[in-house]
């Protein structure tokens, strides 16, 4: 799993957190940089919230990071994509630039699912892309031409196969008449 | 050093060699005042014990230390690690047989924490204390209500969470706890309902935190706990959590799940003084978005005095996404500004926004058409037929199996209890009967 | 919905020249009621006919309550009819209320005049009296002159003080001697007699309109009941003045003790017959006030025509209606055709109200454009009467959600253009109602809004199965797990008993993190 990726990680800054009165300013960047790739956005918003005030107001990377925290409370990827253009210091930037790939497919997926058809222009503010690059990351969708504007459909990904069973339906039948007596 | 010190220390290490613990514990009690009054000196005194040959001794200087806190004002990292060392060396055998002083030095150290504003590093000690002490793991004992205290003073979760994921089985008391060791309760925990306020702080807090990571039904469910708890009056912690139970229950059914009847304390004290909360309930039934707000506004006052103002808008975000929800039982196609005059959101803008995330969230299953402003709203695309939802109806069977056969289990113990023999021999109606599981699982689905 | 414009008497109410007119009493009724009754259709004199004694005052009572055109005549019907009896409460009240109503229709009339004026400098209205600024003094005038004309015709229906003086002596010398009859029967220990004292004693109280002491003494003949018979009348009578008294619970609880009579239920049919109807009746019209409209079609639906005759309790025309409302709103297609069409007996009580079983046979052959049409033309007769009033709306909705069902069940897809003409609607005022509909469940079918197409849905009975059972076993094992930890409560004594304020044993609990704030507050301590 791609999301094990950063659990080791993650276990030893949480301990960390834990064990010190005033854990370093690294800590908490790469803990709010993993929650968020991690998509766990309830810890991200908790440790924003126990994270010293003198920290908040002096470290700028760290209110930068809050930014993307906002951006994903509030499912905006607008500002999202906007606020992860930034001097990344080294040791986040590995975590951040998988951040980036996973919210870009992310959205490209949900779009794919949410919408028979978008504006050019929509899509382009959402991903933050320019009109090259959004062509570039979704060439397979078909695009036609409304008025003055450009609008996408894009392609439905393929539901995957099923399988019918008797034998499911059998289990279950033994599971509720199980429940019912 | 004291000469009565002196005799302290020598006792504890007399009868600690000796391997008479219990007489120990039962001689140390009376010391403790000793220790309080010699707050400045204990340092010394801990020079000379040992936590693993003394770990009984060890406890009591250690509660004279917190005891005498106030007036002490000790350096707040030293009490930190003195108690984690306390828990991870402490000798378990000896600490069996105190284990009511071991619950009330965690209180006075949770207490201790809070009042320093240190609580995120005692939370690693006392999930500690707790892995130690408890008999099993589905144990609930008081020291749960202090982690829960900490993590939320703290707002950090990750330890906690694993211990209110664990269905309990078993409450360990102080009460129960000093009957098996024959002693007088301490002056102090005499306090008839100790037991039950930090088993309603348990849930009540708990419930908190599942709340605050907005995992509803299960806050739902420790609420669901702690309003239903046997009670001849109300404490005000049930009453706390029956006012965030009304508004989870909104959250995660619409409507007030059903109560147990055998809470008449509901009725007669609770209702009255959550009267806002009950108005809310009721206006949440009419599906207006829009009367909504209007209450919430009007009663936001009381809402923030209560610490429930969030919760009220989680409420107000949970009513829009129910009745977009309700369009889509009753909709192929619809307008995204119908969806707005609907829903009574101002735009059709903010309708997308809400179609949107409730798609990404899987609450609903919809596209949306931005060329003509259409939704097509679609049916739950689960069609029951996939291998990893074949293995969830299997997981889900395990899990009630494994109930049953607690739940079996349970009932044979209570079958060959003889008080209970005795008691179902005579009188039908007693109240120990009612502690037999079949007179609760008739039906499964009531 | 009833109409709801004011009634003439309340836009006057505000007019300054009116001070000194008495209170309006109409005020009050409309608060509860809301009902408002414009255009009935009826004659007030043949209505009235086809009850007697407490059922036509009330009913003419109510009729004065909600519709302002019928109130006057109502109320002097009312008194005409009300000097026949003992009841002199009620005459009073009447009295005051015609005399009240007159006054205010005075002033009204005048402040018409006045209104006229001030509003403009209507050629017509102006020639009648001088300038605007002394109106108030020739609309007074015209009140006077109003009021002493209504005084003039007001002669038949003048406050008779005389009258009621000696019906309330005779009233008074009636209970004496009823009262020391019974006293005698009771001192001779003859049951039958003292039964029938009882029975008269009530009957006395039922005319003077003291309903309680007659259901009282109707009650205690209970105990001198000798035969089956006995009893029967016996519940009659209580169930007679329980529906005065609107207290249904008691009528239904009467009525099967009536029923559980030996005599009654051995009895031949033929014999039986009226009681039987008058007891379906009862029981029609106490589970119709109970709102279960269906058991209350049912009960109607058993009445026979020719032993239909309790003009104290309830009329022909009103069974037709109550229960052909009733059936259509409840009754599915099969039960309309089997029960209420096909029924010869039903059918004569249709004969008397024509437009109702047209409306029936409409709604039988789907035209339900103009069974939703007449249904609306009788509405406002049906708000006149005290009975049905309160539950025409529902039952309305009730019969067109019925109707709506019934059009689309034949259907896979529905053009809702076409069944919004079907309904005398809109396009939008349909959408809501069918999303209403398949919401409560009753139409499976989903709304294509962009095409404006109503199209069916069959339930997935596989998924709903699955979606079911794992449902079910989430339900068990929450049940299942709050159960054990019940009884770990109860092992180890976990209650919150009842000591008076705990002291100083705060948890150091003041903080509590509220979802989606930060901030931290003061917690009880338990």
């Amino acid at each position: 799993m791609q999301q094990d990726k950063y659990n080791d990680k993650l276990n030893r800054l949480q301990n960390e957190e834990l064990e010190n009165i005033a854990p370093g300013v690294e800590v908490y960047h790469q803990l709010m940089a993993i929650y968020l790739y991690q998509n766990k956005l309830a810890n991200a918003k908790f440790l924003w919230m126990r994270i010293a005030n003198n920290l908040k107001e002096q470290n700028k990377e760290l209110a930068q990071l809050n930014l993307l925290n906002l951006a994903l409370q509030h499912n905006n990827y607008a500002d999202f994509f906007k606020h992860i253009k930034y001097e990344w210091s080294e040791t986040n930037r590995p975590i951040i630039d998988d951040l980036l790939a996973k919210q870009r497919e992310e959205l490209f997926n949900l779009t794919s699912t949410a919408y028979v058809s978008i504006y050019e222009q929509n899509l382009m503010e959402m991903a933050q892309m320019t009109a090259e690059e959004l062509h570039n990351a979704c060439s397979d969708w078909t695009r036609e031409q409304d008025g003055d504007k450009r609008i996408l459909l894009p392609k439905m990904k393929e539901p995957t196969p099923r399988v019918a069973s008797d034998d499911q339906l059998l289990k279950l039948t033994e599971f509720v008449s199980f429940l019912e007596n | 050093m004291g000469s009565a010190l002196e005799n302290y220390v020598n006792q504890v290490r007399t009868l600690s060699a000796a391997g008479s613990y219990r007489e120990l514990a039962d001689e140390l009690p009376e010391s403790l005042s000793l220790l309080v009054r010699n707050w400045s000196i204990l340092d010394n005194v801990l020079e000379t014990l040992d936590m693993q040959q003394h770990t009984l001794g060890v406890l009591y200087v250690l509660l004279g230390k917190l005891h005498s806190a106030a007036t002490a004002n000790p350096e707040p990292m030293q009490i930190i690690e003195l108690m984690r060392e306390f828990v991870q060396r402490s000798n378990l055998d000896q600490l069996r047989y105190a284990v009511c002083p071991f619950y009330e030095t965690c209180h006075l150290f949770t207490d201790f924490l809070v009042q320093h504003n240190l609580s995120i590093l005692g939370i690693k000690v006392l999930s500690l204390a707790i892995d130690q002490i408890r008999q099993m793991e589905t144990q609930l004992t008081p020291i749960h209500a202090d982690l829960c205290q900490l993590s939320l003073k703290a707002k950090n979760f990750n330890l906690i969470l694993p211990y209110l994921d664990t269905d309990i089985t078993d409450i360990s008391t102080v009460a129960a706890e000093c009957k098996n060791q024959q002693q007088q309760q301490p002056q102090h925990t005499l306090d008839a309902n100790n037991d039950a306020k930090y088993f309603l702080l348990y849930y009540y807090y708990g419930g908190m935190i599942y709340t605050a990571i907005k995992n509803y039904e299960r806050a739902l469910y420790f609420f669901e706990v702690c309003i239903t708890t046997p009670a001849m009056a109300m404490s005000h912690i049930m009453l706390e959590a029956y006012k965030k139970f009304l508004m989870v229950s909104l959250i995660v059914e619409g409507k007030i799940a059903y109560i147990p009847k055998n809470t008449q304390v509901i009725g007669r004290f609770m209702k009255p003084l959550a009267s806002h909360y009950h108005d809310l309930v009721n206006v949440y039934g009419n599906s207006s978005s829009e009367e909504l707000r209007i209450i919430i506004l009007k009663y936001s006052e009381a809402f923030t005095r209560d610490n429930n103002m969030g919760l009220a808008k989680q409420v107000a975000t949970s009513l829009y996404k129910r009745n977009i929800q309700r369009l889509t039982k009753t909709f192929l196609t619809l307008s995204l500004s119908d969806v707005a005059s609907r829903v009574q959101l101002p735009s059709a803008a903010e309708a997308e926004r809400y179609i949107l995330n409730m798609i990404k969230s899987g609450e609903i299953f919809a596209s949306i058409n931005q060329k003509d402003g259409m939704v097509l709203f679609k049916d739950d695309p689960e069609q029951y037929n996939l291998p990893d939802m074949f293995l969830n109806v299997q997981t889900n069977i395990t899990q009630v199996l494994d109930l049953v056969k607690q739940i079996n289990k349970m009932e044979e113990e209570i079958i060959l209890n003889p008080m209970y023999v005795k008691k179902s021999l005579g009188s039908q109606d007693d109240d120990l009967a009612s502690q037999h599981p079949k007179t609760y699982s008739g039906d499964p689905t009531d | 919905m009833p109409v709801l414009p004011m009634p003439p008497l309340m836009q006057n109410a505000v007019e300054p020249m009116q001070v000194d007119a008495p209170p309006n009493e109409d005020n009050e009724n409309n608060e509860e009621q809301q009902i408002v009754v414009e255009n009935p259709t009826i004659d007030l004199e043949v209505y009235a006919n086809q009850y007697t004694g407490i059922a036509r005052l009330d009913r003419l009572i109510y009729v004065a309550d909600v519709c302002p055109v019928l109130a006057v005549e109502a109320l002097k019907m009312a008194i005409t009819y009300v000097q026949s009896t003992y009841n002199v409460k009620v005459y009073q009240m009447l009295h005051k209320r015609l005399s009240d109503l007159q006054a205010a229709s005075g002033a009204a009339g005048a402040a018409a005049v006045g209104g006229d004026q001030a509003a403009a400098a209507a050629a017509a209205a102006a020639a009648a009296a001088a300038l605007p600024d002394i109106a108030a003094q020739p609309a007074a005038v015209a009140a006077q002159a109003n009021a002493s004309s209504a005084g003039g015709e007001k002669d038949a229906f003048a406050y008779d003080a005389v009258w009621v003086d000696a019906k309330l002596k005779k009233a008074a010398l009636k209970l004496e001697k009823l009262d020391s009859d019974l006293k005698n029967y009771k001192s001779n220990s003859i049951k039958e007699s003292i039964r029938r004292g009882h029975d008269d004693l009530a009957d006395h109280y039922l005319s003077c309109g003291d309903l309680t002491n007659a259901l009282k003494c109707y009650s205690r003949a209970r105990d001198y009941c000798t035969s089956g018979k006995h009893v029967v009348n016996m519940c009659l009578n209580v169930i007679k003045v329980s529906i005065y008294l609107k207290n249904w619970a008691h009528v239904m609880s009467y009525i099967s003790k009536a029923e559980s009579t030996p005599d009654y239920s051995e009895g031949s049919k033929e014999a039986n017959a009226q009681v039987h109807t008058r007891l379906e009746c009862a029981a029609g019209l106490a589970e119709l006030q109970q709102k279960k409209y269906k058991v209350a079609a049912k009960h109607f639906l058993a009445a026979n025509f020719d032993h239909c005759d309790f003009p104290e309790m309830i009329s022909t025309s009103n069974v037709a209606v109550y229960g052909g409302l009733c059936a259509l709103a409840t009754f599915d297609r099969q039960e309309l055709k089997r029960l209420v069409i096909a029924s010869t007996s039903f059918k004569l009580f249709l004969e008397l109200e024509p437009q109702l079983r047209d409306i029936i046979f409409k709604f039988y052959e789907s035209k339900y454009a103009s069974c939703l049409t007449l249904l609306d033309e009788i509405r406002d007769n049906l708000l006149i009467d005290m009975y049905i009033a309160p539950h025409v709306s529902l039952l309305y909705t009730k019969i067109r959600n019925r109707a709506l069902i019934q059009y689309f069940s034949p259907y896979m897809s529905a053009d809702m253009h076409k069944m919004a003409t079907a309904f005398n609607s809109t396009v939008g005022d349909l959408e809501n109602e069918v999303m209403q509909l398949i919401l409560d469940g009753q139409i499976q079918a989903r709304i294509d809004s962009h095409n404006k197409i109503l199209y069916a849905k069959e339930a997935d009975q596989r998924n709903s199965t699955f979606e079911r059972a794992l449902l079910m076993g989430k339900q068990y094992q929450r049940h299942t797990r709050m159960l054990i930890l019940r009884a770990a409560m109860l092992k180890n004594h976990i209650h919150v008993k009842s000591v008076s304020r705990e002291s100083g044993s705060n948890h150091g609990a003041e903080l509590c993190v509220s979802a989606g704030s930060s901030t931290t507050a003061q917690l009880a301590r338990i």
